[in-house]
């Protein structure tokens, strides 16, 4: 089947299986390995990207369900060579240890964000239920995503 | 190569399902059928997309009824003011639904037609007396109640070549809400939850409808309770009042289940946390 997409505001055009999930056609058709597996059943949020404007689970998407769509992984939020406002919050609150939850949970709260740009602690909280972490916990989380309130994502 | 059919109209959607077969699976939001084909190891299947049919995706209303669209999304629901002002539960029960990206994707038709005996939408639907539209590959649309429909154990009772297009729920003045418990807070499958739709009237309650889910296939209606909540002031009336009552309906509902134990004190918890939630 052939598909069209928008992923990181590149337009793709390809023949694809549909019924591959979309979290595989990113990493292996695409190379965008930022997409991270934990689970396979949506609900440790690794695999999080934004579609369309939301945060979904590419792991529980068939990519026959994205044409037309547009796509955003953690790929598409540097700009020429600079880090996303909500990239730099993570690092500069510590809110990343072993990194392999942060792609996903950092596309959850851009997707936030992106939606609401004055978030309170509850919306947060909220927006990354579906995201674990094992290292950090969530404090810095949070705290991360508090300090970017009012800058410019 | 497999057959992926996304039908834009109704038209196209009857055509899809006539050449529909065993390996060909219908489609919404996708956040329980990706994983069970994951799970048991499916694959070389056709599948027919629901997701791209505007018609499915609505929410409107009539004089006397709210109708929305099998393939609106729970967020969808959370975010509708028709549904919020009509059926307070529904709203409780999406709320807490699964996490931020399953209710981006997850639909109300998906979560009937998957009939699992955890799903939050079902005891609403139930307490509200809730009825789908249902279209064959004929174009013929029969409407069905939501109770006949959902088995349980993530069965229904439609035919193979059946989709729902519509879930209607009839517009009364009742207040409503509906709570559940897991085993954590966020995120969560229900090991029990309930709706309870009742009316009041100076602050006592005349009509009482409750459905306990999670404790059987499908979800059951708690009969005693509602003949104990009923003529009871909102105001005042607690759980321990009604406790032999939410008791007995565990216990009948799933006698022989180790997990009755602490569904009975869990059950009391429950209908605590609805009551307040009936009094807002």
């Amino acid at each position: 089947m052939k598909i069209e997409v928008v992923v990181n505001k590149k337009k793709i055009k390809m023949d694809v299986d549909p019924t591959t999930r979309l979290i595989d056609f990113l990493r292996d058709d695409l190379n965008l390995t930022g997409v991270k597996e934990g689970c396979s059943e949506g609900e440790c949020g690794s695999c999080t990207v934004i579609l369309d404007g939301v945060a979904v689970t590419s792991c529980t998407i068939l990519v026959g369900q994205v044409n037309g769509s547009e796509i955003i992984t953690i790929e598409g939020l540097e700009q020429s060579g600079e880090l996303d406002v909500i990239q730099k919050s993570f690092i500069e609150n510590g809110a990343i240890q072993c990194g392999f939850c942060t792609p996903g949970m950092i596309l959850s709260c851009k997707a936030l964000l992106m939606k609401n740009p004055n978030p309170s602690e509850e919306e947060i909280k909220r927006a990354i239920e579906g995201n674990l972490c094992r290292c950090t916990g969530y404090n810095k989380i949070v705290k991360a995503v508090q300090d970017v309130v009012g800058k410019e994502v | 190569m497999a057959r992926f059919e996304a039908p834009c109209t109704i038209e196209e959607l009857c055509n899809s399902l006539k050449n529909k077969d065993n390996n060909t699976y219908i489609i919404a939001g996708g956040t329980d059928l990706i994983i069970h084909f994951n799970k048991k190891g499916i694959f070389g299947y056709n599948i027919i997309d629901l997701t791209k049919l505007k018609e499915l995706k609505e929410i409107n209303e009539t004089d006397e009824e709210i109708i929305i669209g099998s393939c609106v999304t729970m967020t969808e629901i959370e975010n509708n003011p028709l549904i919020n002002a009509h059926v307070p539960a529904l709203i409780d029960a999406v709320y807490n639904l699964g996490s931020q990206q399953i209710r981006n994707k997850a639909t109300i038709g998906g979560n009937v037609a998957n009939s699992s005996q955890s799903g939050d939408t079902i005891p609403v639907l139930f307490a509200y007396d809730a009825n789908v539209e249902i279209i064959d590959p004929l174009g013929n649309r029969r409407i069905e109640k939501v109770e006949n429909v959902v088995e349980g154990l993530e069965k229904n009772n439609l035919n193979f070549d059946e989709v729902i297009t519509k879930i209607i729920i009839k517009k009364n003045n009742a207040k409503s809400a509906f709570s559940k418990i897991g085993s954590r807070k966020a995120v969560t499958i229900s090991k029990l939850n309930c709706c309870v739709k009742i009316k009041i009237n100076n602050n006592i309650i005349e009509d009482s409808v409750v459905y306990l889910g999670a404790v059987g296939p499908k979800p059951i209606r708690a009969k005693s309770i509602e003949e104990k909540i009923l003529n009871k002031n909102i105001n005042n009336i607690v759980s321990a009042d009604i406790h032999d009552a939410i008791y007995m309906e565990i216990e009948n509902a799933i006698p022989n289940r180790t997990s009755k134990h602490y569904k009975k004190s869990a059950a009391e918890g429950l209908i605590d946390d609805i009551l307040n939630k009936l009094r807002r």
